[in-house]
């Protein structure tokens, strides 16, 4: 359901407070504020591609992380999509774990957009590394692991 | 009897159940033993894009043993979102910003469908503060609680300065104050009978050193570990000792490069990671004082469970702090490395002054779970 304007006001001044708040404190917040504004109300799993078509550059890219993962690109990601086509990104981001755990379905889309044979094979793996006693296990490993650990899966 | 439906989706993959999922267990289940409303608890299932019904008395027994059981709350019962019931109530009080289901979609859809939507809120230190917190974190909680100052039809925090701070932000942006009512947390938790039994013999050893300050609280920018770090190397060294239990966090490397390449590592200055309960427990109870210098805190349970085993609590000077540790607690300004050493120097220096501290913290009553969860009930059945 989409927000009507006086809603994504108090949605767009939590992001400007938050963005100002960081600014004072010296850290950037790496996120677009459409792209953002774009990504509220976002479904679960069957995600509309005609929400954000139309967004371009850093927008669309903050857009597509925020509605497919609920998490901002990373540097390298960043620097991985800086040189790709909007369908490029979207296929780029079909292949990651996270997209095959989720489920998404990404609806309204001209371009053929499906988990690749990594994104599967990931997807069904972490439903095993998902489970309450592994990860417990798993967090009793060194940062370093932990975090090679969470990059597999992202 | 009225249904209350909560999403525990985070719960039910969580891996421990301190903070918040402690607070959601602690609560739910005497809701439950109270029997006036009829929950429904209830988890997102990515694969049927629906809501799965959980049983609520494995779930209620996983809430008091915490024994895994998690495959048999699971029952293989389904409900669209849109089948959550009309005049029903949609209780939110886990951390529902981390979840699939993101507010902004989700209460539109409550509202429409005539739910009503009571949300509670630990603290907006994402907003606030979110120098300190995962960026991703803070774009999930702005969704999170801008859709509840949309949509719920009433607000529960934990403390004034919650409130207040919420109140701040809604004048800021220029949006309507929705109706928002404190619940203060509970904080008699049940004791274990043979606790110190199960201490681990390396928590023990640390105690037989000596005198020792302690920090309890995953390890994580805002809690300010790193001023006592520099209390202790400046000013302190050879004076007392130093123990921080918690887990690690992010954003802490140069934290722990500093505090492992320390000369008195594990001989002066430890860190306690997985402490178990009684650990932990054990630690509080044989400590000099427990130094609690964070930049800011949703509740600032830690405070409380040191005044449970009267244990004197030095604290930085900020508004929850002074809210929940009152007129107990010696306070220094925030960041001083310099008062929070002369603080601790008076004490060791006058036993008297302590005594007088531990005093202070005599006798103390927290509030009870018992009273939280009747506050809770009279606010659901408020929006009705």
């Amino acid at each position: 359901m989409p927000a009507n304007e006086k809603d994504l006001k108090v949605y767009a001044g939590l992001f400007e407070h938050v963005k100002e708040t960081l600014k004072e404190n010296g850290q950037m917040l790496n996120c677009d504020e459409t792209g953002f504004i774009n990504s509220i109300g976002t479904a679960p799993k069957k995600i509309s591609y005609k929400e954000f078509e139309n967004l371009e550059g850093e927008a669309f890219l903050s857009c597509a992380f925020l509605k497919f993962f609920q998490r901002l690109p990373l540097d390298e990601e960043k620097e991985k999509c800086a040189s790709l086509s909007k369908e490029e990104i979207l296929k780029y981001l079909s292949n990651k774990a996270s997209y095959s755990i989720r489920g998404i379905e990404l609806t309204d889309c001209t371009y053929k957009v499906k988990p690749g044979l990594r994104g599967k094979i990931l997807g069904k793996a972490s439903v095993v590394a998902s489970s309450p006693k592994l990860r417990k296990t798993a967090k009793k490993m060194p940062a370093g692991i932990q975090n090679k650990i969470r990059g597999t899966f992202r | 009897m009225r249904k209350v439906y909560l999403d525990v989706s985070m719960v039910m993959i969580g891996t421990s159940f301190t903070g918040i999922p402690r607070t959601l267990m602690e609560i739910v289940k005497r809701l439950e033993q109270k029997g006036n409303l009829k929950l429904v608890f209830i988890e997102y299932d990515s694969k049927r894009d629906a809501y799965r019904l959980l049983r609520t008395k494995e779930f209620i027994d996983f809430c008091d043993t915490k024994t895994d059981n998690r495959k048999s709350i699971r029952s293989d019962r389904f409900i669209t979102f849109n089948e959550i019931e009309e005049n029903s109530i949609f209780f939110d009080c886990d951390t529902a910003w981390k979840n699939r289901t993101r507010r902004s979609f989700l209460y539109p859809l409550l509202k429409q469908n005539k739910v009503k939507i009571v949300t509670l809120i630990y603290d907006i230190i994402s907003i606030d503060y979110p120098q300190f917190c995962d960026k991703s974190d803070v774009m999930n909680f702005v969704d999170y609680l801008g859709a509840a100052l949309i949509y719920a039809n009433k607000i529960i925090v934990t403390s004034g300065d919650t409130k207040d701070a919420i109140e701040s932000q809604c004048s800021s942006i220029g949006t309507e104050i929705p109706e928002i009512s404190i619940v203060p947390l509970g904080g008699d938790f049940k004791k274990k009978e043979n606790a110190e039994e199960n201490v681990q013999s390396s928590i023990k050893e640390i105690v037989s050193k000596g005198k020792y300050l302690l920090m309890v609280g995953t390890i994580e920018p805002r809690k300010n570990h790193k001023l006592l770090l520099e209390t202790y190397q400046k000013f302190l060294r050879d004076k007392i000792n130093f123990v921080f239990a918690g887990f690690s966090g992010q954003a802490m490397e140069d934290f722990f490069a500093k505090l492992t390449a320390d000369p008195d590592y594990q001989n002066g200055i430890w860190h306690v990671d997985n402490a178990s309960d009684d650990d932990v427990d054990y630690l509080y109870k044989n400590c000099y004082a427990m130094v609690f210098p964070s930049y800011i805190e949703g509740y600032g349970l830690p405070i409380i469970e040191a005044f449970l085993r009267e244990i004197p609590v030095i604290a930085s000077d900020t508004g929850i702090n002074r809210e929940i540790a009152g007129e107990r607690a010696v306070f220094f300004e925030q960041d001083n490395s310099e008062e929070l050493a002369g603080i601790i120097n008076n004490l060791l220096e006058n036993e008297e002054e302590y005594k007088a501290l531990r005093e202070r913290v005599k006798g103390y009553v927290p509030k009870t779970w018992d009273d939280t969860a009747i506050a809770i009930e009279k606010q659901l059945l408020s929006v009705l």
